[in-house]
């Protein structure tokens, strides 16, 4: 016997629907078009929204999936159980999306996994975290198992269940070891460009960089899962819980934070802080609201404990870490490549936003349709 | 080390003769232009057009000066787009030239944002595009032919040959030249060594060759890191195992604690379904 | 190539492309290189790095050839007399001319007519002709001789009637500061390159002259030629490797199509064109056969072309059918007077065989009108140009032309084979590597087929006149065979048909037939003609490359060689030797241009001899300073200013070339006045080098179209701030004739001038666009004067007024 929840269509889902049905026709309609015609794509700006938003961005939203796995396998703390699946199984949605928009961004699509079963290059990051993504999915599917497999009233189901338990801490080392490997590697996509970069976004170590902002993000993430959880679905707003992850979240950030600014001064980069350009109000912006501010209420425990407050911190992690990885792949490149005026087309704009409503729509579906990842809640809507 | 080619600007009339020929032996189509009053045309090198002749028209203490650069793959002794491509589909070859396996390549486009010189260009008007650039006409170079802007130019600015030897001829030039040449084999050092060599009888900033250009080995920008991955594991692995280890025996401890003090009530840590994975 | 022939006795350029390599100093003056003959480059380059040569360019505007120079030179369009003239005074004032070489070689000492005079702007001896023009008698012109009948000679140089007397005299107006105030340059700039041009003036240094259209293209062309082949002798430089007067054609077969007659005046191999009222026989043609110089041997070239013609037909008995050979009127007949008349409507047909006039000729908007008048108009050519589609061009309706047009369709170079000439005389044979595409066919065959439908036409139905045609000896084949005609060219024993080695070997009895004289030799040998020969070796490393392809005359690479040696037979400089005497024999890196060895009996004619007579075309013998007889407007160069001028001609009275051809006639007419403000800008045309000619091949050719896709007009920043445009802005240019818009290109490359204190901006565009083709634009000669040299008729392109607007729409215009 199965016992799967009901999934409950209201219009808000109803239009998030209709957005990630629009951004499928359009992937598809690119595929006979190529992506000149579909997007504003140039050999000056080979790598648009597409590739930052639906990828490099996409990858470290997903990172709730490894954090919350390790502080509930890692660290062993029960009480995360809950929390966790919920991070888990966004996780997951977020990392295939990704990889099916990667599809759709690459010029040859059908040939997305030619490079993995038959040659590679160990030399490339991309490769690298091409070979950690799909690694981590395998991971992903066997952690968020059990969410599907509990419905199940069925011996093979139970057995299953009862394997995943069995492999499960190992599979969340392995995750852990593959997101720490991709996450910083997405930073390393960009070292290749040594110098050319931008000043402002350049970092000696951005992998290193990209993985304490992807490790910020991901617990911002789960964070705010959990405030918009608790609104809709009524679950509980575990404060003193989250706001333990907040504090961990400080502590990354905190040094990724020090570790930018020491090394614009190393570097002797200060003054580009102060050219008055549209780069430089970026910096200073996805510095104010991405680190400082987040940084000073999580600095404080009082303030980390107020729900609204952390929120609003775990909404500046994700902008300043939303904010480096755009700014490396639009400001920081133009100089260096020659471009000029990149604005994304309609159709990358449509197939963006579409993909990711529709990460936000399965989501419901799956909490809805799968309860353990909705678990107790006070009140059933 | 394999063949190059050694361009020297001084000799460069601009008739663009091998912007022609690139075009007729790899069979690129032309593409619609209009007027350009710099004269660079096709103003910017494309998926079609894998050689430009850049020219520049300015003036330096009152006297006009007019350079000409001809522009391609460098073809780098250790080629950033090589490091990067996913589909190990650029390859550097022994013979000289650094190529792309259309077969293989699936459009990632890394390559364009590592070449340090801008090189590669990607066919975006196709539905099944190809990754494009000058391929030092591995083609002609298999078949014992020289390059053929090399073959084209009339007045001798592009010579083939080894890398090794263009390197001392280069040399030589500049030794012999009694100050027509400025004092750099570009290409010696840039990107690590490229196997494009060029000389140059003005301050590089009167022609339009890329600079600052790192002198790095390119790939190396992101081994680096890659290196370090292996170390990144054991650190996160050792730690992560450590930490379970503790975690474990911390709740071991505080179960212990816990039946000692059954039946006192609520416990020290309020489990919700986790009771299956301790 | 006037002014070359009345300096040394043939029209040609004197030494050839790789010989630029043994130059020290080399001027590009109205020639550009880079863009227009690129290969140049290799040797001129050549000669830079391995001797340090120095690279003088002298034009309007900055070009790619300039973007190498050393020393670049800007000049008013129009006034290289005038600089030329300021380099003559320069090297005699200052003696820095090679004494020796012109006292032993040139006319310096001849004595000029007691009337010669130079007055007012005219030479002695002018009477008023057409047009407010001159014609003169050269009767003053003439060197005295003595009773005996040879040249009087002053060898001190000291009588005032001396022609080098007479040249410092004429040339002492043209001082630094005239010169360079009515070229528009510096002082200091024209000093600089005098002093460097002049260093060529000794035994071990050899200097360069390299010119193209920018000289020829002007109302006093021919008399440009001439100063630069003065100075030339001057300085020592003709005869010498590394020298020369440099003469690069304007298309890959120009000398080769002069060579055969494609100049309306000549027979092939320069025979001047009998005239019906003065040369009604064979017998009186040959009265103005020269009585001195190798031109003696006209008579036995003439008849043996007429024997080539028309076979057994022509013996020596019937004048070998001179009278079949249609003569002209005494009437002008190049392009110009050709359309004057076409608009009068006296032609009835045109065959534009490869030639795009609706492009390239000058007033071309009145041209093309005048292409209306004929009744029938056959184009030959590779596309579908301008002159072919003249009844469709842009504003007039087809119905209303009643011309009846066929485009025959011709196969491109590689699609057919047969000889080319270089400008260095070089005839090289060009194998067929495609077929030709579609219905093409070659040239031959269309000429081939042509000719034989009208042979039986008048066989047929007879006509006035058949006879020429009937039984012209017109047997190549039935697909007509290149190596039958080139057979014919170089000449055969009428007796056995077999090869003549050479052109000493013609006769006028008519045992030898031959079509242009000045081939003989290069299809000599049957099997192995040295047209395809392809040795490539440089005795002596001059670059001479004896066994390359075969050049004329004679396979001679290097003309009037002899000079290269002093009168002894020493070589001035024996890195350079081409010939030199050891004392008992001529040892020769060249063929010899003079009498070296008895032909009869091998024995070796010792220096002393040619010596005297370096020059063996010459009837003087000699390199002719003073040219007393060739040209029309002049035995020295004087500047005018070209026929529409900003300035006044503040050298002389006169403001313009006197003999100039000016079209007066009509529709033809508009000539802007001196310093008229409604045209207040000088204009000048050229060519690029993505672009050939009309643009009927490379605007048809996608990946040269490319490059260049539309017309454009060249301004200074100056000018475009003046009237406010920038780059890329559409500007139309006017003059009396017509209007061009198209894009402006403002950049430091062109800029003005400063005329006599007066800045004056030049414009400068490029004049290969027209209607037809893939990529279209304003033809520059829409703006083109009717008005010619006075010895060539060569259209003045180079040099007229202009007006120039902001048009109203920006980007690219393309109709
Ligand atoms: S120049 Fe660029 S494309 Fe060429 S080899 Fe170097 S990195 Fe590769
Ligand atoms: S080497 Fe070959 S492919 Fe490269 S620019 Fe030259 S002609 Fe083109
Ligand atoms: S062919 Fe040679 S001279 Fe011509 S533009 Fe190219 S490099 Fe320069």
């Amino acid at each position: 016997m199965t016992s799967f929840g009901e999934y409950r269509l209201t219009r808000g889902k109803g239009a998030l629907w209709l957005l990630f049905a629009a951004a499928i026709v359009v992937s598809i309609w690119r595929l006979f078009v190529g992506l000149g015609a579909s997007t504003s794509l140039s050999d000056t700006t080979p790598w648009g929204l597409w590739k930052a938003w639906d990828v490099i961005v996409t990858v470290p939203l997903g990172a709730s999936g490894f954090t919350m796995a390790f502080v509930r396998y890692m660290l062993k703390d029960a009480r995360y159980e809950q929390i966790m699946r919920r991070s888990v199984i966004w996780a997951a949605i977020m990392y295939v999306s990704m990889g099916a928009r990667l599809a759709f961004d690459i010029g040859l699509p059908w040939r997305i996994m030619n490079p993995l079963v038959f040659w590679g290059n160990i030399h490339s990051a991309l490769f690298e975290v091409a070979w950690c993504v799909a690694l981590y999915l395998i991971v992903l599917l066997v952690e968020n198992g059990p969410r599907v497999t509990e419905r199940i009233d069925r011996p093979w189901a139970h057995k299953l269940e009862h394997a995943i338990h069995w492999v499960g801490p190992a599979f969340v080392l392995f995750g852990v070891l593959l997101s720490s490997m991709h996450q910083s590697s997405l930073g390393t996509l960009y070292m290749i460009a040594g110098k050319r970069l931008d000043a402002l976004w350049y970092h000696p170590w951005l992998n290193y960089i990209y993985l304490l902002t992807a490790v910020a993000a991901g617990l911002s993430v789960t964070i705010l899962i959990e405030a918009v959880s608790s609104k809709m679905y009524k679950t509980p707003f575990q404060t003193n819980l989250l706001a333990k992850l907040g504090a961990a979240v400080g502590v990354a950030l905190g040094i990724a934070f020090v570790w930018r600014l020491a090394s614009l001064v190393i570097e002797g980069s200060v003054g580009a802080l102060f050219r008055s350009d549209i780069s430089s109000y970026l910096w200073w912006v996805e510095m104010l609201i991405g680190y400082v501010m987040p940084l000073t209420i999580l600095a404080r425990g009082a303030w980390r404990n107020d729900r609204r407050l952390l929120t609003w911190a775990a909404v500046g992690v994700l902008y300043g870490m939303i904010s480096l990885r755009m700014n490396v792949v639009f400001t920081g490149m133009n100089e260096a490549m020659g471009a000029s005026g990149y604005w994304p087309s309609l159709t990358e704009w449509l197939s963006s936003i579409g993909w990711t409503a529709g990460t936000l729509v399965v989501f419901t579906f799956l909490a809805e349709k799968l309860p353990g990842v909705l678990g107790d809640r006070v009140k059933k809507v | 080390m394999g063949k190059g080619m050694l361009i020297d600007l001084t000799k460069c009339m601009g008739c663009r003769g091998c912007q022609v020929a690139c075009k007729q032996w790899n069979n690129l189509q032309a593409v619609p232009t209009e007027f350009n009053a710099e004269f660079t045309n096709p103003p910017v090198r494309s998926a079609y057009t894998w050689t430009t002749i850049d020219f520049l028209i300015t003036e330096v203490d009152g006297k006009t000066v007019s350079t000409f650069t001809k522009q391609q793959c460098m073809h780098c002794e250790h080629p950033a787009c090589e490091s990067v491509c996913i589909a190990a589909a650029i390859k550097k070859t022994k013979a000289g030239p650094v190529t792309i396996d259309y077969d293989k390549c699936i459009g990632c486009r890394y390559c364009q944002v590592a070449c340090p010189f801008g090189v590669p260009k990607y066919q975006f008007d196709k539905a099944t595009p190809k990754m494009q650039k000058c391929t030092m006409c591995a083609d002609r170079i298999e078949a014992g032919m020289e390059t053929a802007c090399a073959a084209t130019c009339p007045s001798g600015a592009i010579k083939f040959g080894e890398r090794a030897d263009l390197l001392k001829m280069a040399r030589e030039r500049i030794a012999k030249g009694n100050g027509k040449y400025i004092d750099h084999i570009y290409g010696e050092e840039e990107a690590g060594g490229t196997a494009v060599l060029y000389l140059s009888g003005v301050p590089l900033d009167l022609t339009k060759l890329k600079q600052g250009v790192t002198e790095e080995e390119v790939p190396n920008f992101t081994w680096k890191a890659m290196r370090q991955l292996p170390a990144l594991l054991g650190v996160v692995g050792l730690s992560s195992l450590g930490l379970m280890a503790y975690s474990s025996r911390r709740n071991a401890v505080a179960a212990a604690e816990e039946g000692a003090r059954s039946g006192a009530g609520a416990g020290k840590h309020p489990s919700k379904g986790g009771k299956h994975h301790d | 190539m006037a002014g070359l022939a009345a300096t040394f006795g043939r029209g040609v350029m004197t030494n050839h492309w790789i010989d630029y390599k043994n130059s020290d100093v080399i001027v590009a003056v109205g020639a550009n290189p880079a863009e227009n003959h690129p290969m140049a480059m290799k040797w001129i380059d050549r000669a830079r790095e391995e001797r340090g040569a120095k690279l003088i360019v002298i034009d309007p505007k900055f070009n790619r050839t300039a973007a190498l120079a050393d020393i670049y030179l800007p000049i008013r369009p129009g006034t290289d007399i005038a600089f030329w003239g300021g380099i003559i005074n320069y090297a005699l004032a200052n003696e820095k001319y090679f004494k020796e070489y012109v006292a032993a070689y040139t006319n310096a000492s001849f004595l000029v007519d007691p009337g010669f005079k130079f007055e007012d702007g005219l030479f002695s001896g002018a009477t008023p002709g057409p047009d407010g023009q001159v014609k003169y008698d050269t009767k003053t012109w003439q060197f005295q001789k003595d009773e005996k009948g040879a040249f009087k000679l002053d060898p001190t140089f000291q009588d005032p009637q001396c022609v080098l007397q007479l040249m410092k005299k004429h040339y002492a107006r043209y001082t630094p500061k005239m010169v360079s105030d009515t070229c528009g340059m510096t002082e200091a700039d024209f000093l600089k390159v005098a002093e460097l041009y002049c260093s060529t003036g000794r035994p071990d240094k050899a200097g360069n002259i390299l010119y193209a259209m920018g000289i020829t293209q002007s109302s006093h062309g021919s008399q440009n030629v001439r100063s630069i082949a003065i100075t030339q002798l001057l300085l020592g430089n003709i005869g010498i490797a590394g020298g020369g007067v440099n003469a690069q054609r304007g298309e890959s077969n120009v000398q080769g199509s002069t060579d055969m007659a494609m100049l309306f005046g000549n027979l092939p191999g320069y025979l001047p064109y009998p005239t019906a009222g003065a040369h009604p026989t064979l017998a009186k043609y040959n009265e103005t056969t020269p009585k001195a110089g190798f031109w003696t041997n006209r008579p036995k070239f003439l008849a043996s072309m007429l024997k080539a013609w028309w076979g057994a037909e022509a013996t020596k008995a019937n004048d070998f059918r001179y009278e079949w050979l249609p003569k002209l009127d005494a009437r002008d007949h190049s392009h110009m007077s050709l359309f004057e008349s076409m608009a009068q409507g006296e032609l009835k047909g045109l065959f534009a065989w490869g030639q795009n006039v609706a492009v390239g000729g000058p007033n071309v908007d009145r041209e093309r009108k005048a292409l209306g008048k004929l009744e029938w108009l056959v184009a030959v050519d590779l596309f579908d140009t301008e002159t072919a589609s003249f009844w469709r061009r842009p504003g007039v309706n087809p119905a209303d032309i009643k011309t009846e047009v066929f485009l025959l369709p011709a196969a491109a170079s590689f699609e057919k084979e047969g000889t080319v000439a270089n400008s260095g005389r070089w005839i090289q044979y060009r194998w067929k590597a495609v077929e030709p595409l579609g219905d093409a066919k070659d040239d031959l065959l269309i000429a081939d087929q042509l000719y034989k439908a009208l042979r039986d036409l008048y066989a047929k139905d007879g006509g006035v006149f058949a006879d020429p045609i009937v039984k012209l000896n017109w047997n190549y084949g039935d697909h007509p065979d290149v190596a039958k005609v080139a057979l014919e060219i170089n000449g055969y024993t009428s007796a056995d048909g077999k090869p003549i080695p050479m052109f000493s070997a013609l006769k006028d009895d008519g045992t030898t037939a031959c079509g242009n004289w000045i081939f003989s030799g290069y299809w000599a040998d049957m099997e192995k003609p040295m047209a395809k020969s392809r040795i490539k070796e440089a005795p002596g490393g001059l670059g001479l490359n004896p066994q390359w392809s075969w050049a004329w005359p004679a396979n001679r690479r290097i003309t009037y060689n002899r000079p290269s040696a002093d009168p002894s037979g020493k070589p001035w400089d024996p890195k350079r030797a081409l010939v030199s005497w050891d004392g008992a024999k001529w040892n020769n890196a060249d063929v010899p241009d003079f009498g070296w060895k008895d032909a009869a009996t091998g024995a070796m004619i010792p220096p002393a001899t040619s010596a005297n007579a370096p020059f063996i075309m010459n009837a003087e013998g000699k390199g002719l300073l003073f040219s007393p007889s060739a040209m029309k407007d002049g035995p020295l160069p004087e500047h005018y200013e070209p026929v529409e001028s900003p300035t006044t001609n503040r050298l002389n009275k006169r403001q313009f070339n006197p003999v100039a051809t000016i079209s007066g006639k009509g529709e033809f007419g508009q000539l802007a006045a001196v310093g008229d403000t409604k045209f207040p800008y000088i204009c000048t045309t050229y060519r690029l080098t993505e672009h050939w000619q009309s643009g009927a091949m490379t605007r048809n050719t996608p990946w040269l179209g490319e490059l260049m896709p539309d017309m454009f007009v060249e301004i200074s920043e100056s000018l475009a701030a003046k009237i406010g445009i920038k780059s890329g802005d559409q500007v139309t240019v006017s003059t009396l004739r017509g209007e061009v818009t198209a894009p402006a290109m403002v950049s430091p490359r062109m800029k003005p001038v400063t005329v006599h204190g007066v800045v004056t901006e030049v414009v400068g565009m490029p004049w290969h666009w027209g209607y037809r083709g893939m990529f279209t634009g304003d033809s520059a000669n829409l703006l083109t004067p009717h008005v010619g040299d006075a010895n060539t008729n060569i259209p003045e392109y180079k040099a007229f007024l202009c007006n120039l607007v902001k048009a109203g729409a920006t980007g690219p215009v393309r109709r």
